[in-house]
């Protein structure tokens, strides 16, 4: 469908909240990507992502208890829809067939 | 650097990042010390400011651009009107009784940028903050570039020195620039504080 690719960061964000399935929101999800990939990212960026995501349909949020750790406020929660899951895995899959043969590694040196 | 936040994000964008901020920043200070919790929020938290100020820019440049520029032609008009109203007020009342000409002419100078920035901050609702950076950015394209240029043409080359037109520049910059980014601030704050009422 038009309109129904994903951005490099897109990416690793609906990946991110693949992983961590319903404890995804802004902290965890930074975390999980500077874990994994080593890119010091922002709270900001993570959740301008999260916002495009919603919109596109990709994910959806829902509001979860305030607690104490975090001033009385509460977390937002995100998860990938179906929608989501359907371009995760298109991108996937033009990545898979794109690459298909290289040997990307080392191939310039 | 909060205020900044607020005036960026939408208010339930920047509850879930004041939220986090603290969230992580408790665990670093559990982990590493509060000198160490308090140097990665002071970090984290000018990042965000910037890429949620840049983000409208990014998404879709032609409109900020477009925006930004209609936002400073906007104070055209409406100064045109602030000035006859102020003009109607100086006839009919004794204004200058009460506050120095001036200062009054100053003022009403002053209140188109204000009122633009205000109002742009009610239509424009999220892009309205970075609308007003980037009308701020042309206003420093017409300052720097366009204004010289023009001047150049309709007055005596002797009269033009660079410490003039760098003056003249940043008074208008200084002067129209700032208003415009306080109007808008002042609009953001004042509709915030009226939806969470």
């Amino acid at each position: 469908m038009a309109g129904d690719y994903l951005g490099e960061f897109e990416h690793l964000v609906l990946l991110a909240l693949l992983r961590l399935n319903d404890q995804a929101y802004g902290v965890t999800v930074r975390q999980e990507i500077a874990q994994r990939t080593g890119r010091d990212v922002s709270i900001g960026a993570i959740y301008a992502t999260l916002d495009r995501l919603e919109t596109k349909g990709f994910a959806k949020s829902q509001v979860g208890e305030p607690t104490a750790e975090r001033g009385g406020r509460a977390k937002r929660y995100f998860r990938v829809t179906a929608r989501g899951l359907a371009v995760v895995n298109r991108t996937h899959d033009a990545l898979k067939s794109m690459t298909e043969g290289l040997a990307l590694k080392g191939s310039l040196a | 650097m909060r205020w900044l936040i607020e005036l960026f994000a939408t208010p339930q964008e920047a509850e879930a990042i004041f939220g986090d901020l603290q969230e992580e920043r408790s665990q670093i200070a559990g982990s590493h010390g509060n000198r160490r919790a308090r140097n990665w929020h002071a970090r984290q938290a000018t990042m965000t400011v910037a890429h949620l100020a840049c983000l409208p820019f990014r998404q879709s440049p032609f409109t900020m651009i477009g925006l930004g520029m209609l936002g400073l032609a906007l104070t055209f008009p409406v100064s045109w009107a602030i000035r006859q109203f102020a003009l109607q007020l100086v006839v009919r009342l004794p204004v200058y009784q009460y506050i120095p000409a001036t200062t009054f002419w100053m003022a009403a100078q002053l209140a188109a940028p204000f009122v633009t920035g205000f109002l742009g901050a009610w239509m424009l609702q999220r892009r309205a903050m970075s609308t007003a950076l980037s009308a701020f950015l042309a206003l420093m394209l017409l300052v720097f570039v366009i204004d010289p240029m023009v001047l150049s043409f309709v007055t005596p080359r002797r009269m033009l020195s660079p410490g003039f037109i760098l003056t003249r520049a940043l008074v208008l910059l200084g002067s129209w620039g700032l208003t415009l980014l306080a109007g808008t601030a002042l609009g953001i704050e004042l509709r915030r504080k009226i939806q969470t009422a």
